[in-house]
């Protein structure tokens, strides 16, 4: 009788402990740690292309955390291939190259865009597939053909390695060396990449002898075409998808058709995504060549002449494409 | 006594865990009146009241950017990205409500999310579209503006322009269905016109048609989409939500009532409880009563039975029963206040009055007996219980006596004591060891010899039960259990025992061994116990054990002495055989007359002392068991013919006859000991002839029992030599013992032989007897068993004694000069003997000195013959041997033949040599003419004699033929075994591999076993001889050795497969 009495009462001390250990564990879960995504421009400018604004509130150490981990090759399987191989902050945020080369000197599908002013573009890559910045970083450090690695790895490099977990456990105290404030402090970094001030914004913002009178032109002419239709909004683009080749066929006329080609659709399976694109940004376009998703355009004049042709049915005058070549020129800023 | 127990108090750790519980179950139930997740249902609602909201706020946005209001899409992006954000955490917060996971709620949740996403492709789709649509309306204002201004054209067409102008523009680019007509009238007009006018015109006109169609095509595109999108409701899937969290509250609400009421229902019990427990209360006290009630007449009845007294601490009497009066004999006035010192008899010391008055003074209760002195000076017994009494605060009171009259008891008791006194001294004077038990097992007795013996004292053993202290094992040290021992016997059988044979064990752990008696102990016809008498006898024993150890020592003796003649053996022959294969080589030079007469007197002096040696030797190793017998097929005419020749040398110097008589009836091939057989008879017609002057000698073999696959024969050898006295007959055959000892003065002789002879006879099976007549002669006669072998041969003819055999032929034959022969040998001498006797045949010889060195000779050169010593240092001849032929087949050589030279003439190392390889096998010290038998015997280009046994041909592939005849020409089944083997081949490559791989040389060897068991069948004989090899490495466990004949093996049964597979195909 003993015995039973004293399990019993032992039992029901488990119990008890048990009841406030639930109670504990939802206090605790209603206090995890939740880091907002990053949320897209609130742009309250009504008008067709409005300036970049000039301050920001980020936290500035993170920013020069994302900013290590942006040029750290350890996000690599073999250690060779930063986001800076590719997104070359010395030039304009591109490597110039038509698709860039990853890892083992694999090369990828599209493209490579600028990641400066990326944080104002309404999704990530051509054909959108990434909602923010963070998701974004999910695709190069998973491709075969790019960084060839996977979270745990990347985790396991970062840990094993001697700055970062002193780093991450001042930034991050509660989580510490984790996907999320890796994904946070990269994509922090690179909203820290804006582009403001440039000539065109100057003249926005009311300064008449920003541009001259030929951009002036070219910006008429810009808005006049309907160009503006799709490349509006803070960064002249990067807010909605487009179909690439209204009047004429682009992919008609093209040699060589490839899988990304289909553009949105790879995402949809949708038909009438085919073909559909991010309409990019053409801030800094100057300096982000070569063009279009399939990088096959070398120049800013034939890219302006190719864009008349194919979306508007026009073959524009060598003066036309100097005018609007000149106003693109007035949206690139000083990069540093 | 059940009664008292209601009045223990419940002990605190019971009320504590009762309370313990109750505050669980408490907390338990007010925590379940809570409503849990509030904070997160109230979150919920909030954010569908926000999604609500902000989905208005997009439906505005859409609205502002159709028409104009908005000029970019950065606000309405921003407003979809929030709704999305929203969406998931209305996702998050209602999977975090507990029990909320039903099917609405999912089902709500998806819908809603589906609907968001709808929603937010529809805005994807109309941002694309309405882009398109304005950038048409620029380019149209545009173009349309440029074809007006042209002057060229004529204002037919310009007229349906300016009127697309006025319908587009007026309509700021949202016109209705009306619209649409005057637009599509237009552009028809437009194109029916478009022929009259210039190319570069027409196509300027093209473009404006197209982007107006583009205008007109967007613009029904975009107000579609419009309206889908402001018509989509978010708000049912929302409402939905709210309703099942709703109602979730409700339930919680609803719970946590209920618990509230059992709560209530709870207390009202517990209430109930307090009640019942009063009532109970009352009830025991009534009980209380009846209890006390009770006490009282118990201490009536008492004081009827006992003396009772109660004092005070000092000791002075304060109350008294009549029983204490009367046993006194003083009044009650007399005795109370009065100390109890007043009953004082004087029997008792100061110390029994000191320690009970100590254990009263500690609280402790006081039991003892007590002899008083009553009033009239008498004596008395009581047997007294004092129990001391305490005050409420736990200090002495007084003191309560209980006491009953022994006095007649004590005086029993004062009486038995004196008769045992007695008998304590009868026994404790005697001068064996007494003790007693009762029948269960417990000492009852234990006298003063019996612990002088054993080390135990009486105090010490008297009742327990003694027999696992001093009893429990027999004198081989095995357990004996009580009911074996003869004490318990004793009882149970109610009779005497007695052992000489029995082991006692003393206090100190020794052993003493002694002769025990056991005698049941009656009382009234009824076994009560057993009493053992015992006395120790070590001393005898120690004495008997001196004598064994004596006789042990002398036998002991004589065997270490026949062991080390037995292994003289080596020792001894080694040197003889420097001594005669010298002498041979001395008598092969030039010598003189003389010379040569003391080289032959050396020689046959050698061999006499070589035939003592081994008489000794022989006789030795009998005498030391260690003599071994073949059990071989041979050639029974033929031994007899090698038998007599030497004899028949030494008869016809002497001018005797010897004759045989074998009957032809004697089968030929007979299996036993040849050696043996041959030792026996050289010895008794040897002594026949040396103890004969004149007549003759006689040799007849009998058969005297035929069996089928046996006989015993019976050898007769009769002379006509000078007999032997009755008396001696007697013991002729016992050793050392010769017909008289002149004799040997005469005759010479060690007296072994016929001992030798007559032992040898025996350990075979047979029987020796003799029958003689002193100065007529003499028969010795034996027998023998011989098996029969198991296949019949013809039998030869009878073999003419003067027949010499094919051998010496053989040995004479030169055709084999030049031979290249390895020589491996320790011994300098023999390395000299074997060199001389070798080249000076004209053969070229290398000498190795050990086993190591004869590997390293082999690997550089081939050699026809190897000569190898088997007692060799660093490796012996038996490891040397096994290395070359793992070498040999590693390289797929073809064998060497391999002779052992040995002087150890046992017969296991006859078979050591055989299976470790080696083909033939000679005794040292070397018999030239044996060396080069044995030599030619196995070298292949000698021509084969018959009686060479052992052969080395090369060896076949797969001998088809032999393997059929074994068969008995059943060809179907060999064909089916081979097949087999084709088939099974890899599997058992396959385990022999990875017991190689496990190192595993058990498995190993049966594995190999098997195959070789197979390959026999098929007279494989290649591969056979090949496992056998590594059958013989095995053992070693030299795995780095076996690798490579594993290798080989494999390639080997490839070859045999492949000729097996010929072999099958051409009989189909």
């Amino acid at each position: 009788m003993y015995f039973f009495k004293k399990t019993f009462i032992f039992l029901s001390f488990i119990f008890c402990s048990y009841i406030i250990y639930l109670q504990i564990n939802i206090l605790l879960s209603s206090q995890v740690e939740n880091v907002a995504p990053s949320s897209n421009y609130s742009n309250k400018n009504t008008q067709a292309i409005t300036p970049i604004p000039a301050k920001q509130n980020l936290n500035k150490a993170i920013v020069l955390l994302g900013r290590r981990l942006f040029f750290e090759t350890r996000l690599s399987k073999n250690d060779t291939v930063s986001c800076a191989s590719c997104h070359n902050l010395h030039n304009a945020g591109v490597d110039g190259l038509v698709v860039s080369a990853g890892i083992h000197a694999q090369v990828g599908t599209m493209n490579a865009p600028t990641v400066f002013n990326s944080s104002l573009n309404f999704k990530q890559f051509w054909d959108g597939r990434a909602n923010t910045l963070e998701d974004q970083i999910d695709g190069p450090i998973n491709s075969p053909s790019e960084m060839d690695s996977s979270w745990p790895e990347v985790i396991e490099k970062l840990t094993a390695s001697g700055e970062y977990p002193a780093l991450f456990k001042t930034l991050y105290p509660k989580q510490g060396i984790t996907e999320q404030s890796i994904k946070n402090a990269i994509a922090t970094f690179e909203r820290s990449l804006l582009t403001p001030d440039s000539p065109f914004d100057l003249y926005l913002k009311g300064q008449q002898n920003a541009i001259n009178k030929e951009a002036k032109k070219g910006y008429q002419l810009f808005t006049g075409l309907g160009c503006i239709s799709c490349h509006q909004g803070v960064n002249v683009g990067g807010n909605m998808f487009g179909k690439m080749g209204v009047i004429h066929d682009y992919f008609a006329d093209k040699k060589i058709i490839t899988e990304a080609d289909l553009g949105r659709f790879n995402i949809t399976h949708k038909n009438e995504d085919k073909y559909l694109f991010k309409v990019p940004g053409l801030r800094n376009v100057e300096l982000t060549a070569p063009y279009f998703h399939d990088g096959q355009t070398r120049t800013l004049k034939s890219a302006v002449q190719k864009m008349a042709y194919y979306q508007l049915g026009v073959e524009l005058s060598e003066e036309e494409t100097r005018f609007i070549k000149a106003f693109l020129k007035t949206l690139t800023a000083k990069l540093d | 006594m059940k009664f008292i127990s209601i009045y223990r108090p419940i002990s605190i750790y019971r009320l504590s865990s009762i309370i313990f519980l109750a505050i669980t179950l408490l907390s338990i139930l007010i925590y379940n009146t809570y409503i849990k997740n509030l904070e997160l249902e109230d979150n919920l609602l909030a954010l569908s009241k926000q999604a609500s909201t902000l989905n208005l706020e997009i439906n505005q946005s859409i609205f502002f950017n159709q028409f104009g209001i908005h000029q970019n899409y950065d606000n309405l992006n921003y407003q979809v990205f929030e709704l999305e954000k929203i969406q998931r955490k209305i996702n998050d917060s209602a999977t975090l409500i507990q029990d909320l996971n039903n099917a609405s709620i999912t089902h709500s949740l998806d819908a809603f999310k589906s609907n968001i996403d709808k929603k937010i492709s529809l805005i994807e789709q109309l941002k694309s579209h309405y882009a398109l649509f304005r950038n048409s309306a620029y380019f149209f204002h545009t173009l349309s503006q440029e074809i007006l201004s042209n002057h060229l054209l004529s204002n037919l067409i310009k007229t349906p322009i300016h009127q697309l102008q006025r319908v587009l523009l007026s309509h700021s680019y949202n016109y209705s269905e009306s619209s649409t007509q005057l637009i599509n009238r237009a552009i028809s007009k437009l194109q029916t016109l478009s022929s009259q006018i210039s190319s570069k015109d027409k196509k300027q006109l093209n473009l404006l048609i197209k982007h107006v169609q583009s205008l007109s095509l967007y613009g029904n595109k975009t107000r579609n989409l419009v309206n889908l999108i402001t018509a989509s409701q978010l708000s049912q899937p929302i409402d939905t939500l709210e309703r099942v969290v709703s109602q979730h509250y409700m339930l919680q609400h609803k719970k946590s009532l209920a618990v509230q009421k059992i709560l209530f229902l709870l207390l009202s019990l517990a209430s109930i409880y307090i009640v019942f427990l009063l009532f109970n209360l009352a009830k025991q006290s009534k009980k209380l009563n009846q209890v006390l009630l009770d006490l009282n007449n118990q201490q009536f009845a008492l004081n009827q039975h006992a003396i009772v007294s109660s004092s005070d601490l000092q000791g002075n009497i304060t109350a008294i029963n009549e029983k204490f009066c009367d046993i006194a004999g003083y009044t009650k006035e007399e005795l109370i206040g009065n100390s109890h010192k007043i009953l004082k008899s004087g029997f008792h010391d100061k110390d029994f009055f000191t320690s009970m008055w100590n254990t009263l003074a500690q609280g402790k209760v006081w039991h003892g007996e007590i002899k008083n002195k009553t009033k009239q000076n008498e004596f008395y017994w009581v047997s007294a219980t004092i129990v001391p009494f305490f005050h409420g605060t736990g200090e002495l009171s007084h003191y309560i006596a209980i006491s009953t009259d022994i006095t007649l008891q004590k005086r029993l008791e004062e009486q038995l004591l004196s008769n045992q006194s007695f008998m304590d001294k009868l026994t404790n004077s005697m001068a064996q060891g007494v003790y007693a038990i009762d029948t269960e097992g417990l000492c009852t007795f234990w006298n003063k010899e019996a612990e002088r013996i054993l080390g135990w004292s009486a105090s010490e053993l008297i009742g327990k039960n003694i027999h696992n202290l001093i009893h429990f094992q027999d004198t081989y040290g095995n357990h004996v259990v009580s009911e074996q021992s003869i004490l318990q016997k004793s009882i149970v059988n109610n009779t005497h025992y007695s052992s000489d044979k029995n082991l006692l064990t003393h206090k100190n752990g020794t052993d003493v061994p002694i002769s025990i008696t056991a005698v049941p102990l009656t009382e009234n016809n009824k076994v009560i116990g057993s009493v053992a008498v015992f006395s120790d006898i070590s001393k005898r024993l120690a004495n008997e054990q001196l004598l064994k150890q004596a006789i042990e020592t002398a036998e002991h003796a004589s065997r270490a002495k026949s062991d080390f003649l037995a292994n003289m053996s080596h020792e001894i022959r080694t040197p003889m055989n420097g001594i005669i294969g010298m002498t041979d080589l001395a008598l092969d030079t030039s010598l003189d007359k003389e010379q040569k007469e003391y080289l032959d007197i050396v020689k046959s002096s050698s061999f006499s002392l070589l035939n003592i040696i081994n008489d000794i030797l022989d006789f030795s190793k009998i005498e030391a068991g260690k003599l071994d017998f073949e059990y071989i097929e041979f050639n029974f005419p033929h031994l007899l013919s090698e038998t007599i020749k030497p004899l028949d040398i030494r008869a016809k110097q002497k001018d005797l006859l010897l004759t045989v008589h074998l009957p032809p009836a004697i089968p030929s091939t007979l299996v036993g000991d040849p050696t043996r057989l041959k030792q026996i008879l050289t010895n008794l017609l040897d002594n026949a002839i040396k103890f004969t002057q004149k007549g003759e000698v006689k040799l007849t073999v009998s058969i005297q029992i035929a069996g089928n696959n046996k006989s015993c024969l019976q050898f007769d050898i009769s002379d006509t030599g000078i007999g032997i006295s009755e008396h001696v007959q007697e013991s002729i055959f016992n050793a050392f013992s010769q017909v008289d000892t002149s004799v040997s003065r005469e005759y010479g002789g060690t007296g072994l032989g016929l001992s030798i002879s007559s032992q040898l006879i025996h350990l075979m099976g047979g029987e020796i007897w003799l029958k003689s007549v002193q100065d007529k002669g003499s028969t010795f006669s034996f027998t023998a068993w011989f098996d029969f072998p198991i296949q019949t041969k013809e039998i030869p003819a009878l073999l003419s004694i003067t027949q010499t055999s094919t051998d010496d032929s053989a040995t004479n034959d030169d055709s084999s000069k030049n031979l290249n022969i390895l020589v491996a040998e320790d011994n300098p001498i023999n390395q000299k003997l074997a060199f001389n006797l070798l080249t000076k045949k004209g053969h070229h010889v290398i000498i190795a000195a050990n086993g190591i060195k004869a590997v390293e000779q082999f690997k550089q050169q081939p050699f026809d013959i190897i000569l190898m010593d088997f007692q060799m240092p660093e490796m012996d001849g038996i490891e040397a041997t096994q290395v070359i032929r793992s070498i040999e087949a590693s390289t797929s050589q073809q064998q060497t033949p391999i002779v052992a030279m040995t002087a150890n003439a046992m017969k296991e190392d006859k078979d050591k040599a055989f299976s470790a390889g080696m083909d033939g096998y000679i005794s040292k010290p070397i018999d030239v003419k044996e060396l080069f038998n044995t030599i030619y015997k196995h070298l292949n280009k000698n021509p084969s004699q018959n009686v060479t046994k052992k052969i080395s041909l090369p060896l076949q592939i797969c001998n088809w033929n032999i393997a059929l005849k074994r068969l008995a020409d059943d060809t179907e089944l060999l064909e089916m075994m081979a097949s087999m083997f084709i088939d099974e081949s890899d599997n058992y490559l396959k385990k022999i591999d990875e017991a190689v791989n496990a190192q595993d040389s058990i498995r190993l060897k049966q594995e190999i076993h098997t195959l070789k068991g197979v390959c026999s069948t098929l007279s494989a004989d290649k591969v056979e001889q090949l496992l056998k090899t590594i059958e013989n490495v095995v053992p070693e466990k030299q795995w780095t050795e076996i690798k490579p004949l594993i290798t080989t093996l494999e390639q080997e049964i490839k070859i045999l497969i492949r000729a097996l597979k010929n072999r099958l195909a051409s009989h189909k």
